[in-house]
């Protein structure tokens, strides 16, 4: 399987940079970072975007779309063809919205720290079903995330699985410290909470396992770099939200397709 | 006793608490208000009191909305709006989701406290939001009317609720999709006051004094009959808005607008709150409003200089 997730998300990375490559302006970071989490969520046996009744899912970090689509084009739920056409109407842009693709985009984005409280009524009107949300560390500072997170750990609400991707890079500074995040404070709540590698596959899977197994909400920390996989974009605070240049996107597509 | 004697809010909520039992797939939530009619669904599931809280609680409301569910949500009209209004803004009315939000202590009927709790600008904030359809409810028989839809209502929904006795109006038939009624028709056509809420009444009792002036209560701001309310309002010669909102933040520009892209030649004067915040503190609302001068005997100063 850990080969498997190996070759699907220098695939989906691939992708990402053709997307880009051809004018679709996302961004890099902090799509990059959670590119594994999502490659494990939608490739492993977690969530089924082809099925109807599936599990819900929120991109909170809306602006990592342009993974979430490249997961799509892998997955041929959408033809490269519809995409572009989509976009030559101005349909896809840099935030998800659930009207052109209600079947597989659950919730509109573009507004940060909504989606763990979006959950919490997905979770109750779905009570057998586990829903999932991936959120950003530097949205964690909202506190309607906090609502959010009180309400599920008083209420026992047991059918949220929260990943945050933990990059220690918001758009404009570096938040390596997070005490939230580093000093146990989560852990007082009522939640399965677990500290993984974001970028390894095999700890990824086995905590989402654990995670639907688990009789209470759980928090994902997924330690990631942000910008991992696109050379110098990485850890790099310049290119949280700007593009590389096209010559060094180009040397990386040609490092992904030979790999 | 008649049945719809007592306070508007008994009369709304206990309707909302018969459909409740009625329809599982209703939900209540509030942010830790507290109304009579609603206290012994407390324990029930589908009652969610989600605290101090309103972000979160707009949040899951949306949530549950996305699956079919049909959340009503109750607080204070001034932190239901305010507090959340990006949740608002972008988890229901993007999403075009049936959530019906019901604003209780609307204009200064908490006189006593401040202007954190006077809802003078709720009106206009919502009206902002373009896929939000606003209900003002003057009195018992419109309460027991609204309430007694509720399920039918589609889409987002603002209904603002007072409190007290409004046994008035009692024989007025309204129509929720004609959006206003004639609630006292003066056979003069000289004076039209546009009025909403709970103020009705005191325009509604200088009419029935004086013979010339008719009293409309516009309570839908939105999808209302726009053709009905054009041929009303050409009948008269001169019309007063009458509002307990502050003209900025209430029912004045949305009828402005309305006339302006109707390009409406009409004789219009206003009388509403101030634009500003009141901090005033007063245990009877009437006090407030004559401190304003928008109290019913300034109403009538009002009409004779005309």
């Amino acid at each position: 399987m850990e080969k498997n997730f190996k070759i699907i998300s220098s695939e989906i990375r691939l992708q990402f940079l053709k997307l880009v490559l051809d004018k679709n302006k996302y961004h890099l970071g902090g799509s990059a970072s959670c590119l594994d989490l999502l490659t494990v969520l939608f490739f492993g046996k977690y969530i089924n975007l082809k099925k109807k009744n599936r599990s819900p899912f929120i991109l909170s970090k809306g602006h990592a779309l342009g993974v979430f689509y490249s997961i799509l084009l892998k997955q041929r739920i959408i033809s490269i063809k519809k995409f572009n056409l989509l976009k030559k109407k101005a349909l896809l842009g840099g935030q998800l919205d659930t009207f052109n693709l209600a079947k597989h985009v659950d919730w509109n984005t573009g507004s940060l720290g909504h989606s763990i409280g979006v959950c919490i009524g997905f979770a109750i009107a779905n009570p057998k079903k586990k829903v999932w949300t991936i959120v950003g560390d530097a949205e964690i500072d909202e506190g309607s995330v906090w609502e959010a997170l009180f309400f599920i750990s008083e209420k026992k609400i047991d059918n949220i699985i929260i990943i945050i991707d933990r990059n220690r890079l918001s758009a404009s500074s570096y938040i390596e410290k997070k005490e939230v995040l580093d000093n146990n404070i989560l852990n007082q709540l009522r939640f399965s909470v677990t500290k993984i590698n974001g970028h390894n596959h095999q700890s990824i899977a086995k905590c989402y396992d654990q995670a639907i197994k688990s009789k209470k909400s759980s928090i994902i920390i997924a330690n990631t770099i942000k910008g991992k996989g696109f050379g110098i974009a990485e850890n790099n605070i310049k290119y949280s939200h700007q593009s590389i240049k096209n010559s060094e996107i180009s040397e990386l597509i040609k490092y992904y397709e030979q790999t | 006793m008649n049945k719809l004697d007592g306070d508007v809010r008994d009369i709304f909520f206990n309707n909302i608490k018969k459909i409740f039992f009625k329809n599982n797939k209703n939900y209540i939530l509030t942010n830790d208000s507290d109304v009579f009619a609603l206290k012994s669904l407390r324990n029930n599931r589908r009652f969610i009191d989600a605290g101090v809280a309103e972000q979160n609680l707009i949040n899951i409301s949306a949530g549950l909305a996305k699956f079919n569910k049909l959340p009503i949500v109750y607080g204070f009209c001034s932190f239901l709006t305010f507090r959340c209004y990006e949740q608002l803004r972008f988890n229901i009315a993007s999403h075009n989701l049936n959530v019906k939000i019901v604003g209780i202590g609307p204009g200064f009927s908490f006189s006593y406290d401040g202007p954190t709790h006077h809802g003078t600008q709720d009106v206009y904030l919502m009206y902002l939001i373009p896929e939000f359809e606003i209900y003002n409810l003057s009195d018992n028989n419109l309460a027991n009317k609204v309430s007694k839809s509720i399920n039918k209502l589609k889409g987002p929904t603002y209904i603002r609720i007072d409190k007290g006795d409004l046994n008035y109006n009692k024989k007025i038939k309204y129509d929720l999709k004609k959006g206003f009624e004639l609630i006292f028709k003066s056979e003069n056509k000289k004076i039209l006051i546009i009025t909403t809420g709970i103020i009705c009444k005191n325009a509604l009792n200088i009419a029935e004094d004086c013979k010339n002036i008719s009293v409309l209560n516009f309570f839908k701001f939105r999808n209302f009959d726009e053709i009905k309310l054009i041929n009303e309002l050409k009948k008269y010669k001169k019309i007063i808005i009458y509002d307990e909102s502050s003209a900025n933040g209430g029912v004045i520009p949305i009828i402005n607008n309305f006339i302006l892209k109707k390009k409406l030649k009409l004789n219009i004067e206003y009388m509403a709150s101030l634009d500003k915040q009141i901090f005033l503190y007063a245990k009877d609302r009437d006090i407030l409003h004559q401190k304003l001068k928008i109290g019913p005997a300034d109403l009538k100063r009002f009409i004779k200089k005309l």
